[in-house]
């Protein structure tokens, strides 16, 4: 009784448009008057939930690509990104997909990453003559690399939701060929679409111009070499790596590029604590919300549901793929994560998932589902950039979906492209 | 005169909290320069930083509800004709402020209960762990009311500080 209380009470109250935070808040209240227990247990745990030192690297990944993102350094990725491959067929769309996938390097967030490359990108693509459903698509598709970059917050997320069963280094280190196939598989997409429609090719600037922009965006791209060659070599925890981060970017920012003001630097700093404000809480409250899923044994309840449709391990791998992007739809990435990891990792364990693999695939649904109505978050701010209607880009997204589906494939039935590199690094 | 009140609030607590934010960089800054220049870790700089982070989050949280800033799901909402919709977003918020109230009197419960003991490393009362749960619950009160009359004017809640 107490369980259909939670589930009942958490999905009624999202389904009435409450925000997660609260009707996961209010279901734990519900379910604890249910069994007699003192109100304070939530809000204890709530306390407890934020107070990990690891998770203080989330409102530090956030204000770096803030810095970043207010700092000048996204004109600069592109440009560099336009001499690179600007000259190949569709070439601003390829040039698209190298910037997003360099910045989402640096912000580490798909959101961040459509907000800064497609504010530039997208305009300038409709001005060449680019259609704004293909420069709207190749935006959101590219940007979602973020979400797999080392400055991520959510593979943080991720590193509370699965219980400490899979470090920040190894998810940090297993993101990256993830991203790498993203890209490419971004890339030809782009290409696919360019060669259907018949866009043309632009001019190679010369290798000139390649070093020039190269050398310009690359103290910015530096950021991520920080966070990764600090946690790697074990100088700096995920936390420290990423407060290094944060000083390296305003430095950057104000003494070397000279393009962050203070109230630009206020602003950054007001927007993180926004963010942080934002998923930390759900963090804490979803620590309440994980204990209940620990006590009435949700996972092993919705583990024996599964195995009575099957008992391949494949087919019960394509069965939460596709129940994590359903979720992911309706729901954001820190939510998704944060509710879905404590049932399903210890089903996809039972299967002999690895729970760093498991990450990164959970990480790639979330990330389909920024790009996929009703709640696709990165889509609607392309879409608000380009200036078109959700149906007008959904009309031609099967080639990008087709991309991110490969890659979401690959991550799940062929370990090796998420394990072989914390394998090799531990 | 209410919606003034609640914009000074959040923008006050909106800067307060970026203060907050900046202490905790430093505080981290600190550690690693204390390890690795000073060869003298701080013990204190951890410990206060996570407290530091309850505040932050907190009034972030309160200003959240405040600037519509938090994430859910909008289908029912998106198909309900008015005025149903209308009474829909007042229930919600509604909710949000019984959970609002829920906190204040809770953390205030919890930290009346911790003040007799003291956090080791920074010897504080640990009752300041639940005290910023308790003025979110206070906020996030004060701004759903303030939705809920700005609702029932036809009005809407501008964000104080973009």
């Amino acid at each position: 009784m107490a369980l259909t209380i939670l589930c009942l009470s958490f999905f009624a109250a999202l389904v009435l448009g409450v925000p997660v935070v609260f009707a996961i808040g209010l279901s734990a209240v519900a379910t604890i008057l249910y069994e007699g227990l003192p109100m304070a247990v939530v809000f204890q745990k709530m306390t407890g939930g934020m107070q990990v030192f690891t998770f203080l690297a989330i409102p530090f990944f956030i204000m770096a690509g803030e810095l970043m993102l207010l700092g000048g350094i996204a004109d600069r990725i592109v440009n560099f990104a336009k001499a690179l491959v600007g000259h190949v067929r569709g070439g601003l769309g390829m040039a698209n997909v190298v910037a997003c996938t360099l910045f989402g390097g640096v912000s580490g967030s798909p959101v961040a990453d459509v907000s800064a490359m497609g504010g530039v990108l997208i305009p300038s693509m409709k001005r060449e003559g680019y259609d704004a459903d293909y420069a709207v698509n190749v935006t959101t598709h590219a940007a979602l690399v973020g979400a797999l970059m080392p400055t991520s917050h959510n593979i943080i997320i991720y590193t509370l939701a699965c219980g400490g069963l899979a470090s920040v280094t190894s998810l940090i280190l297993a993101g990256i060929v993830p991203a790498l196939i993203l890209m490419v598989c971004n890339l030809a997409a782009a290409y696919y679409v360019a060669i259907k429609r018949g866009y043309p090719s632009g001019t190679f600037p010369g290798w000139g111009a390649v070093i020039r922009t190269g050398a310009s965006s690359m103290p910015g791209l530096f950021v991520v070499v920080i966070i990764v060659v600090g946690i790697l070599s074990g100088a700096f925890t995920a936390t420290e790596s990423a407060s290094v981060a944060v000083l390296y970017a305003l430095l950057l920012t104000t003494l070397v590029y000279r393009s962050l003001t203070f109230n630009q630097f206020v602003t950054a700093l007001a927007h993180t604590v926004k963010k942080t404000g934002v998923v930390l809480a759900l963090i804490g409250i979803s620590a309440t919300f994980g204990y209940f899923i620990a006590y009435y044994q949700i996972a092993e309840l919705t583990g024996q549901a599964l195995a009575t449709l099957t008992n391949n391990p494949w087919m019960i791998f394509f069965l939460i793929n596709i129940i994590l992007f359903l979720l992911g739809t309706f729901l954001d990435m820190a939510p998704t994560i944060l509710v879905c990891t404590p049932i399903f990792l210890p089903i996809a364990m039972k299967y002999g998932m690895d729970p760093v693999q498991f990450g990164i695939m959970m990480l790639l649904n979330c990330a389909l589902g920024l790009n996929t109505p009703p709640v696709g978050t990165t889509q609607f701010i392309g879409c608000a950039i380009g200036e078109i209607s959700v149906e007008k880009v959904m009309k031609s997204i099967l080639p990008f979906y087709t991309a991110l589906a490969a890659t979401m494939f690959a991550v799940t039935f062929i370990p090796a492209v998420s394990m072989t590199l914390p394998r090799l690094f531990h | 005169m209410y919606t003034k009140i609640c914009a000074t609030i959040s923008r006050v607590s909106l800067k307060i909290a970026t203060v907050g934010l900046a202490l905790i960089i430093i505080c981290v800054l600190y550690q690693v320069f204390g390890r690795y220049i000073l060869n003298d870790t701080p013990t204190w700089a951890e410990a206060l930083a996570l407290l530091l982070v309850l505040y932050v989050t907190m009034l972030g949280t309160a200003v959240g509800v405040r600037d519509a800033g938090h994430i859910g799901m909008e289908s029912l909402l998106a198909i309900c004709p008015q005025p149903y919709k209308t009474w829909l977003e007042m229930f919600i918020h509604a909710l949000v402020a019984f959970f609002g109230t829920c906190m204040t009197y809770n953390g205030a419960f919890l930290a009346y209960d911790s003040m007799g003991y003291n956090i080791p490393t920074l010897t504080v009362p640990e009752g300041l762990y639940h005290i910023p749960i308790t003025i979110a619950g206070v906020l996030i009160f004060m701004f759903s009311i303030e939705h809920i009359i700005a609702l029932a004017r036809g009005t809407e809640v501008e964000p104080a500080w973009h």
